[in-house]
Order: structure tokens, then C-alpha cells, then sequence
């Protein structure tokens, strides 16, 4: 036997190294990786008993031809008999062969095990190769390797530690971001109107007790600045109730968004009781959703949808849902003023608007409270139009699904 | 019993004035007396500090009472006359420029008896102002002092 590695079972360090190269061995020859791992653990127990016993015990590793197969052997000198090796020959078909000690040399075993490697393909050239790759695992090498691995590991914590400490910092900046958003919001509630309510009192006070004083330009004057107060309010309001749509916690339930649809044009309809409006609602939508977010989506829509239909008589509205990519979008659509295409990305923009507030009262807040309503959920929304045909806003939720 | 008095808890001049002449347009009776912060207030009722020549009994039909407030929160105004068997019982309207609804809550489950918030449009305030009164001067039976 010429082998190509052999190991003095002296130290832990030599108990790791041979495990490996019995492991790289078998599994370079293809031998079944369960009686690699199964020999592997043999040897390292043999080598653990013979450092506590402190016997020298020798594992030799070689290649054997036989019946143009190829076996890989293990020979562990210094050993007489092996006790775990009953039930391998059955099971991976490993021998083992014991010898006894001749000529004043020591007992062994050597354990054979059968690989899929054909003779034919083990040459020297095949051999040097694998004395190569058994050398890379000599102790040495195999300190560096886990002494690399072990800075690895070390850099891997660290990073992980700055990122756990980057999250930390980064929770403890939102939460600051969240709480000045709160208090920035409730000094626009309180502070801002405060000014508001005495611009506008005391203007009418100036209408109601210097009527005499003033001539029709002056009154005319005060009453822009008591219009332009009470914009500003709304504008206010506006602004606060898309805060408060990123501010609320959210709840997620199941939303029976045709029903909804049906309150919200009731509604709409109380509102303005003499418009001929036919509204058509396509029965069982429904959707995991948040419900309070998808009614504010529906009201600002459908609250557009008749807004934009005032001329038509009569005016068409409908609520449906269509596949498109394999998700599915719910629309709101109408045969109302309708808009220029060419636009339709600012739409939903915070006080963008394409119409004038002559021709169609509002703030243009809606569609910006909307988007931030959809994008919440992680939905997405699309708008389409022309002018004198119509419009149509679609939008699709992340889990859509249509019930009965 | 003493004449109706109104305690007005108002920081802001101009929301003073347009509160007296809102109640002046409702032709509302009494005599309405202004203070400027939470401390004052609770000074006026409990005829303390620069208030304490005054008749503690004499305590005002109603306390209007802004929230947002120089040292003592309404909040914080609120509970002390809670707490304050004196004045436990005494009728307390918030009257507040805040649409948060963290307020209303906080004022409800302070023990407020009502809760208005203040309309930016005049004409909208005086009829709130109206309500109020209507109700807590003319219709509603004083609780026991
Ligand atoms: N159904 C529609 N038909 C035609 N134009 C529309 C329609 N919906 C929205 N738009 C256009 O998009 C603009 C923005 O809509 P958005 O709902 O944000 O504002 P608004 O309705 O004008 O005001 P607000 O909703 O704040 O009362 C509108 O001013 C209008 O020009
Ligand atoms: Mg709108």
C-alpha cells in the first residue's frame, strides 16, 4: 500500500484533519456519502480513544484497483479490532480486515470501501491530484481556514451589529419624525385657525358695524378677504386629514367594497337631490383591506365622478372591477368633463387640479389622499380620461379578490 | 345665587373679543369674566392669589375653557376642577380652535360637559356660541353649590 495520506491520531487538531480527508477522499471517488461520514466518524473516535489511552495510532488512506473498481482504503495502525464496524458491511458494504501484529510491527484494520470510480480512470497523474488536494488539508491550512473563517464570522457579527444598531437608530428617528409630525399637526389644527377666525370675525365685524363707512368696493374687498379666509381653512383641513391618513394605525379585514360603494352614492345623492344620475354598481366586490382607508378612496371617486358629471343629463357612473395582468382593478368611471391625458400624472399631486374652481368647486386634495390611501395598502392607482368623454380612476389593493 | 357669571379661559385677545362680541350678538345676559391662562383660572375659582379677596362661593353658571393654554393646560385646568369638590360639579365647555380628535377624547373622559370646536367662518361661531349658551344658561338646571 502506497498511500497518499497519512495521519499521526495524536492531537484534536490531527482528528479534525483526518476526518476531513477521509470525507474528501471518499467523496472524490464517489463513494456513498453516508459511509464517507460513516468511516470519517469511525476514524475520529478510534483517534479519540487512542489519545486518551495515549496509544500511537496511524490512519493511512489509499486507492486499491479490484475487479477494475476502484476502493478506497483506510488502514488504521496501532488498532486490533474494531467493535463499530459490525453492521457496515451490510449496510455501505465496507469490509473490514483485521491484521495482527507481524513481525514485531503493529496489529491494524484497514477498512475498504467500495466508490463508483472505474480502475480504468485512476492513474498517477489522478493520484497526484488527489495527493495535492489532501495535502491543502494539512493542519496548518486547516488552522488558517478556521482562523479565517473565525474573522469572517467576527466581521459577519460586527455587521450585523451595526445594521441592529442602524435599525435601532433609524425606529428611534421615525418615531421622532412621527411625533413632530403629530405636533406639527396640531398646531396646524389649533394654531393656524386661530389667525383665520379673527381675520374672518373681525372683517365681518368691520361689514356689520361700518356699514355706513364703507362704499361697495370697500364691502366688496372684505368680502374677498372673508372668501379667501374661508378657502384657507379648508385648505387647512385638507391638509390635515391626508396627515391623519399616514398617522392612523391601519386594520386589515375583509371589505365589501359594493356595499360601501352603495352608501357613499346614497349619499352623494341626498346631496344633490334634483340631478338625473344613473348609477350602475357591479355586485359582490370585495377585498382585504383596510376599510375606513378604502371609504375615503371610494368617497373622494365617486364624490369626483358626480362632481365632474354636474352638466350631463343624464350623468353616468359606474363601479366595477376588470383583470388586467393578471390583477385585478377596481374603476369608477363617468361620461362627465373628463381631462387631458397629458396631465394625468399631476392629478395626483396634492392641490393639483385641471379644471378651474369657476367651472368646478374643490381644493384638489381628493385624488392625493387617494393615491396616499391605495399606496398604504400597497396598492397602485391609474387614471384615464379625455375631455367631454369622461374619466376613469382605476386602483388595485395588494391582496385583491372577488367574493360572492 | 349669584347673577350668571360666565368664566371665559381665553389666552388669545382676538379670540376674546370675537367670543364677547359673539355673545353680545346673542344678546346673552351676565357678566363674563376673562382670564388669560390655566393658572389664573384656577386662581378666579378657588379665589386664590390675586383672586383671594373673592368669594369662593360665588362660582361661575359655566367656564369656557380653551385648551391650548400659557402654563396650565385646559387639560390640566379640567382636572383640577374635577378634583376639587368645590367645583366638581360645575358645568365646563371646551371651546377650541383643535379638530384633533385626541382632544375631544381627552376633554370627554376629563369630564368636559360638552365639547365645541371654534369655526373659522364668524357667523358658524356665533350660532355655536348661541347653542351654548342656550343651553347651558338658559335650559339647563344648575347642579347644586
Ligand atoms: N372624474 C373626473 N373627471 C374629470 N376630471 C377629474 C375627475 N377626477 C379628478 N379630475 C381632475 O383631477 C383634479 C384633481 O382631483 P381631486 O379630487 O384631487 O381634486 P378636486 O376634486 O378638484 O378637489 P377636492 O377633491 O379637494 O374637493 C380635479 O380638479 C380634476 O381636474
Ligand atoms: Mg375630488
Amino acid at each position: 500500500m502506497n498511500p497518499l495520506a497519512s495521519i499521526n491520531l495524536s492531537t484534536d487538531l490531527a482528528l479534525v484533519e483526518a476526518r476531513g480527508k477521509v470525507r474528501t477522499l471518499a467523496e472524490d471517488l464517489g463513494a456513498q456519502a453516508v459511509a464517507g461520514t460513516a468511516v470519517a466518524t469511525i476514524v475520529s473516535d478510534v483517534g479519540r480513544r487512542a489519545i486518551k489511552d495515549d496509544l500511537p495510532v496511524t490512519a493511512e488512506l489509499a486507492i486499491e484497483a479490484v475487479e477494475g473498481r476502484t476502493i478506497m482504503q483506510v488502514r488504521l495502525s496501532g488498532v486490533s479490532a474494531l467493535p463499530e464496524v459490525e453492521g457496515l458491511r451490510s449496510r455501505f458494504g465496507i469490509e473490514a480486515i483485521s491484521s495482527t501484529a507481524v513481525d514485531g510491527g503493529r496489529p491494524s484494520v484497514e477498512l475498504r470501501i467500495p466508490t463508483s470510480t472505474p480502475a480504468a480512470r485512476v492513474d498517477e497523474a489522478f493520484l497526484d491530484r488527489e495527493r495535492a488536494r489532501l495535502i491543502q488539508r494539512s493542519p496548518g491550512q486547516l488552522l488558517e481556514e478556521v482562523q479565517r473563517q473565525n474573522v469572517e464570522l467576527s466581521s459577519l457579527l460586527e455587521e450585523l451589529r451595526d445594521t441592529k444598531n442602524a435599525l435601532a437608530l433609524k425606529a428611534r428617528e421615525l418615531e421622532t419624525v412621527n411625533r413632530e409630525l403629530e405636533s406639527f399637526s396640531y398646531s396646524v389644527s389649533h394654531d393656524l385657525r386661530a389667525p383665520l377666525r379673527a381675520v374672518d370675525g373681525f372683517g365681518l365685524a368691520l361689514l356689520e358695524d361700518y356699514d355706513a363707512a364703507l362704499d361697495e368696493t370697500g364691502k366688496d374687498y372684505l368680502r374677498r378677504i372673508r372668501a379667501a379666509t374661508a378657502r384657507m381653512a379648508r385648505l387647512i383641513d385638507d391638509l390635515l386629514s391626508l396627515s391623519r391618513l399616514t398617522r392612523d394605525e391601519m386594520h386589515v379585514g375583509r371589505v365589501d367594497l359594493s356595499r360601501l360603494a352603495e352608501e357613499i352614492v346614497a349619499e352623494l345623492r341626498e346631496g344633490e337631490p334634483g340631478r338625473n344620475v344613473d348609477v350602475t354598481i357591479t355586485p359582490g366586490l370585495e377585498a382585504e383591506a383596510d376599510a375606513a382607508l378604502t371609504r375615503v378612496v371610494l368617497v373622494n371617486l365617486l364624490g369626483n365622478a358626480f362632481k365632474f358629471t354636474d352638466k350631463r343629463d343624464p350623468a353616468r357612473i359606474a363601479f366595477g372591477a376588470e383583470t388586467v395582468d393578471g390583477r385585478l382593478w377596481y374603476c369608477v368611471e363617468d361620461n362627465g368633463a373628463g381631462f387631458d391625458m397629458t396631465y394625468a400624472d399631476k392629478l395626483f399631486g396634492a392641490f393639483q387640479r385641471l379644471h378651474t374652481t369657476d367651472e368646478f368647486d374643490g381644493t384638489g386634495i381628493g385624488l392625493a389622499i387617494v393615491q396616499r390611501a391605495i399606496h398604504r395598502q400597497g396598492g397602485e392607482v391609474r387614471a384615464w380620461g379625455e375631455i367631454g368623454t369622461g374619466a376613469k380612476i382605476s386602483f388595485c389593493l395588494a391582496s385583491p379578490r372577488i367574493g360572492g | 345665587m349669584s347673577g350668571d357669571i360666565i368664566l371665559l379661559v381665553e389666552d388669545n385677545p382676538d379670540d376674546v373679543e370675537l367670543t364677547l362680541r359673539a355673545f353680545r350678538k346673542n344678546n346673552m345676559r351676565g357678566e363674563i369674566v376673562v382670564v388669560r391662562d390655566g393658572a389664573e383660572a384656577l386662581d378666579y375659582l378657588f379665589a386664590e392669589g390675586a383672586y383671594a379677596d373673592r368669594n369662593p362661593m360665588d362660582r361661575p353658571a359655566l367656564v369656557l375653557l380653551d385648551l391650548k393654554l400659557p402654563k396650565l393646560s385646559g387639560h390640566e385646568v379640567l382636572r383640577r376642577i374635577r378634583s376639587d369638590e368645590r367645583t366638581a360639579l360645575l358645568p365646563v365647555v371646551v371651546l377650541t380652535s383643535s379638530r384633533e380628535d385626541a382632544d375631544l377624547i381627552e376633554s370627554y373622559s376629563g369630564g368636559a360637559n360638552s365639547y365645541v370646536r371654534k369655526p373659522v367662518d364668524f357667523n358658524e361661531f356665533i350660532e355655536a356660541v348661541r347653542q351654548v349658551g342656550v343651553y347651558w344658561l338658559a335650559l339647563n338646571e344648575q347642579p347644586p353649590r
